[in-house]
């Protein structure tokens, strides 16, 4: 026989407590809570096209031990980074095409980075240790193209 | 739920807050589920928040919000897995977190807990797929319909009978003090 003591609401919190750990800690729901600041209104992001952690597949043998690489596009616009090993920690690097000499800017976590793009639409920056947002915009004589916040 | 993400998708910053209260765990235990550790998961709960905040006003249903962050995490448990050790060296986010004990040392807290999740796991798999939407993830009726694709009208019966096969399967005394 059961236990006709046991309520619906007691069995409940017997089992919420029991997968408890199936519930997002406090930190993570806060951290998440804060990602409304990416939110753009912008229609044209630059949408991300390739991302050699999820696309490299196809390509099989260089996959897995390479720089990770991303490129977006928007109408005639193409802007690639990769992930690099710098001397004291990592590197973003970029280029946008075309974009020679453009304004480059960086929202890297709650930072804003002003870069400035060379002659071949080249930019490069530090990164933190830490993983961090990143959504780029660069101002180009046919308007301003931003990049969809990726995680980096 | 598909007025609150109209109202995110307009700039309603307090709606977006509720979106997250509600679905933060349904994020959280889909990357669990796909193997990933505490730092790894949180790391997937952010990247899948991201995408929703880029996507909030391109959603065709919002009302199956439920179903499009669980597809969305698992694609995005599966990139932070990738990720994994070849850029970083160690998690350092998140990195008193990942200190925690593991999902697994830290539910079995119990004799109690581990006698309840012994006899969850006997559970028609239907049983356990609701019960963990509404009981333990506490997801809104609506979106638990959508996402088992069940009338929500018969939640609410559905719930109260698998309550009844979990307490059927429970040795006498769980739930009481012991």
């Amino acid at each position: 026989m059961t236990d006709p003591g046991t309520t619906d609401e007691q069995l409940e919190a017997e089992l919420a407590a029991a997968f408890a750990d199936l519930r997002a800690p406090r930190e993570v729901t806060d951290a998440a809570k804060g990602l409304f600041a990416w939110r753009t209104i912008d229609e044209d992001l630059a949408a991300l096209q390739y991302d050699s952690l999820v696309d490299a597949e196809e390509g099989a043998v260089r996959s897995a031990d390479g720089p990770r690489a991303l490129s977006f596009h928007a109408g005639d616009v193409e802007i690639e980074i990769e992930i690099v090993p710098g001397l004291g920690g990592r590197r973003l690097v970029g280029q946008v095409e075309p974009g020679a000499g453009a304004a480059v800017e960086l929202a890297l976590g709650d930072r804003a980075v002003g870069l400035t793009a060379d002659g071949l639409g080249r930019f490069a920056t530090d990164l933190p240790e830490e993983r961090v947002t990143v959504a780029l915009s660069v101002a180009l004589p046919a308007g301003r193209v931003r990049t969809a916040p990726i995680r980096v | 739920m598909a007025n609150f993400v109209r109202r995110a998708a307009g700039g309603d910053e307090s709606a977006w807050h509720r979106l997250v209260e509600d679905f933060s765990s349904l994020v959280w235990s889909v990357a669990l589920r796909q193997g990933l550790g505490r730092a790894d998961a949180g790391e997937a709960v952010q990247m899948t928040f991201l995408r929703l905040v880029e996507n909030l006003g391109k959603l065709r249903e919002p009302e199956a919000l439920g179903g499009w962050l669980a597809t969305t995490a698992r694609r995005e448990a599966w990139r932070v897995a990738r990720r994994g050790s070849k850029e970083l060296p160690t998690d350092t986010e998140l990195d008193a977190e990942s200190a925690e004990p593991g999902p697994e040392e830290q539910a079995v807290t119990s004799e109690r807990a581990h006698t309840v999740r012994r006899a969850f796991a006997e559970l028609p798999e239907r049983c356990a797929r609701l019960l963990e939407l509404v009981v333990v993830l506490a997801l809104p009726y609506t979106q638990v319909a959508s996402m088992l694709d069940m009338p929500m009208g018969s939640i609410g019966p559905t719930r109260a009978r698998c309550l009844d096969r979990l307490r059927a399967l429970l040795p006498e005394g769980v739930g009481s003090d012991d």
